[in-house]
């Protein structure tokens, strides 16, 4: 009887070593496909491409998938936004906002090879006329639905980097964590209170949470980017 | 696709009956003069799983995997005069699908891309032996659960367990007796299961969003369906017996 309670432990214990856990959300997404090229028979009998310059994929009250479509690189990072300009007046209002969706991120210096970024930090956090506002000192930050979310936790991988000796022309990868508002999303101030949790003397997020499960992102610049020499 | 599916497990109860009736009457009974608890293990060896619920634009394959259950079972027969009793499994369970995500996925057309979604959960599943027709449920614990693309090895991703839910599954099978010795019993064991409960809190499952057909969101539908797989798998259980006078 003990030999064979021992036996059926052994086989428990070992089932469980063999499949140790692996939490995300980490990695890429498979669905997001940056590049969709669809090869169309009769009567159209062509190709078309379309192409992101980011596919992601976020948690809130629900999972939306978000594609992004433009890019452009700031001082040590990417921005990538869904819309150029404002959308026009044909669009339903629900798609107008998340037109207004952008995505930036700021890396202690432009990523020169493959590398992982988990420092995120996120800057002075002011209060103003029309409420708080932050930005990163290192880490991304999103809008969607006209609603700014601060990362808190995760990883920006960068996984490929086209550059020649002095500057970076495209930088691919991915980003996986977590976010936060400054204020709770349905905070309304009256006569200058705050939201529980937030000092205005040491201020910090104290809103929304919003997990990014993974955002696939490209970034190209025709001119390229100086990581070499004079920078900028 | 519901309505099928009742239609398999019925067809399959009765099968596994005349199996199991079949598998008795050829194997020489050793009659027990004390009770027996079986105490032991059991491994699946392969299963066939897919998702019954589809977002929109979006299609689902049956995904066929190997090792997807083990663990240990326990056996108490409610007598040792027929073949009836209560069996506990508890060990690791997978459960998956491919799926098609849109039509043009992969630079492909007709829905032909696709990819494999993996669960892992660690279950308890107390069941019924109604001699050699097994009836019960699964509780699942959720312990992890991936995406990947079967030729891109660098598209590797982790589901966020928080998204995951403790999921419930119905099963039916059987437990036929192959082998006998004074020491113990070997079965073969056949399952199929659905997971009634799905895999997902509400709206947490990445793939269930509504898309077009190049993967582009649908912004009209805002419905977000879950996973809700169904299994078949085949395996095999020994059964120590503990005589009890």
């Amino acid at each position: 009887m003990k030999r064979i309670l021992e036996f059926v432990g052994i086989v428990l214990a070992i089932s469980f070593v063999l499949t140790s856990c692996e939490d995300g959300p980490s990695g890429v997404h498979p669905t997001t496909e940056l590049t969709t090229v669809a090869r169309r028979g009769a009567p159209f009998n062509d190709t078309l491409i379309f192409t992101y310059t980011a596919h992601g994929i976020m948690s809130g009250d629900s999972i939306p998938m978000r594609p992004f479509q433009f890019d452009q690189s700031t001082l040590n990072g990417i921005s990538l936004s869904r819309m150029e300009g404002s959308a026009t007046e044909t669009v339903p209002d629900e798609e107008r906002q998340e037109d207004a969706d952008y995505l930036m991120f700021e890396l202690p210096s432009i990523a020169t090879g493959p590398t992982t970024f988990s420092e995120w930090e996120v800057g002075t956090i002011r209060i103003g006329g029309n409420g708080p506002s932050a930005s990163m000192t290192s880490g991304p930050m999103i809008r969607i639905n006209m609603v700014e979310y601060f990362g808190v936790s995760g990883s920006i991988v960068i996984t490929n980097v086209l550059k020649d000796a002095s500057r970076v022309y495209a930088i691919e990868g991915y980003l996986s964590g977590t976010f936060k508002t400054i204020w709770p999303i349905n905070f309304v101030s009256v006569g200058g209170s705050l939201p529980p949790g937030f000092d205005v003397a040491n201020p910090t997020l104290v809103g929304n949470e919003l997990t990014i499960h993974s955002v696939r992102f490209r970034m190209t610049s025709q001119s390229g980017v100086v990581y070499s020499g004079t920078n900028f | 696709m519901k309505g099928y599916m009742k239609v398999a497990v019925a067809g399959f109860a009765l099968a596994l009956n005349m199996l199991s009736v079949s598998a008795q009457e050829s194997t020489e009974e050793i009659v027990p003069t004390a009770y027996r608890l079986g105490v032991g293990v059991h491994v699946f060896f392969a299963a066939g799983s897919i998702n019954s619920v589809a977002g929109e634009g979006r299609k689902v394959n049956p995904d066929i995997h190997f090792l997807p259950a083990f663990g240990a079972t326990i056996y108490a027969p409610f007598s040792m005069k027929n073949n009836l009793g209560a069996r506990l499994d508890v060990g690791i369970n997978e459960v998956g699908t491919r799926i098609r995500p849109y039509e043009y996925y992969d630079s492909k057309s007709n829905f032909e891309g696709y990819f494999i979604e993996r669960y892992r959960y660690f279950t308890i599943a107390p069941q019924l032996n109604f001699a050699g027709v097994t009836l019960g449920a699964g509780f699942n614990f959720p312990m992890s659960g991936r995406m990947w693309h079967p030729d891109r090895g660098d598209e590797d991703f982790f589901v966020d367990r928080e998204t995951l839910k403790t999921a419930i599954d119905i099963r039916i099978g059987g437990m036929i007796k192959a082998w006998e010795s004074p020491v113990g019993k070997l079965y073969v064991d056949v399952q199929a299961s659905y997971w009634v409960s799905g895999l997902y809190e509400k709206d947490m499952y990445t793939n269930g969003s509504p898309v077009g057909q190049y993967g582009e969101p649908n912004v009209t539908s805002r419905t977000i369906e879950d996973n809700v797989p169904g299994s078949f798998r085949v395996g095999v259980s020994y059964l120590f017996d503990i005589n009890f006078k």
